[in-house]
């Protein structure tokens, strides 16, 4: 098995126990989750740290603190609201659907 | 025609949908990748973002006043004014 897969593979099991007790799951869409966590191992290539793919780094330890997968416990209303976590990697328990699941953006939720 | 750009990130997948997206529908369309971009750029984008009280998620798209945060091809067929 190459590098990348065998870090995939490391992040898969390690962030499974995580998320576990917030009560998520990895998304059933395959291949969403094998890219997702593909551009993670990028990213703790690049930046020593498996980012969210899709939020951005800011350059400073207080926001990127809050985007480093899994991000659930900085994010938790949010994504409890759309039972799912912001890049799609994770879902609530009882999905079987992601594609129905919208992206909602953080300020709808606030309001 | 609307003013539309779009603030992406190389990495993610739903920015790519709405690039594909856009494109496949013929919307002429700015887009900036947030991680590929300079500092100062990067500077720019988050304080756009943030006037307009949004977290730095991506996709970020702006169609003229309007700004759409996140995969939402039901909101860019109704501001984009697209048939089907």
């Amino acid at each position: 098995m190459d590098r990348v897969e065998e870090r995939k593979k490391a992040l898969r099991s390690m962030f499974q126990a995580v998320i576990d007790p917030l009560g998520y799951k990895f998304s059933p869409d395959e291949e969403i989750v094998d890219f997702l966590l593909e551009r993670e191992v990028a990213l703790e290539d690049k930046h020593g740290i498996p980012y969210c793919p899709c939020q951005g780094i800011m350059g400073n330890r207080e926001d990127d603190m809050k985007i480093v997968c899994p991000c659930i416990p900085f994010h938790r209303k949010h994504f409890d609201a759309m039972k799912r976590c912001w890049c799609g990697l994770y879902v609530h328990k009882d999905v079987t659907d992601p594609d129905s699941l919208r992206q909602i953006p953080e300020s709808e939720i606030e309001q | 025609m609307k003013n539309v750009e779009l603030y992406a990130l190389s990495t993610c997948p739903w920015c790519a949908k709405t690039k594909k997206y856009l494109s496949e529908n013929n919307i002429e369309f700015e887009s900036t990748d947030y991680d590929l971009a300079d500092k100062e750029e990067q500077i720019k984008i988050t304080e756009d973002m943030k006037s307009s009280g949004s977290n730095v998620a991506f996709p970020y798209l702006k169609i003229d006043e309007e700004v759409v945060v996140g995969w939402d091809p039901a909101k860019y067929r109704e501001l984009l004014e697209i048939d089907g």
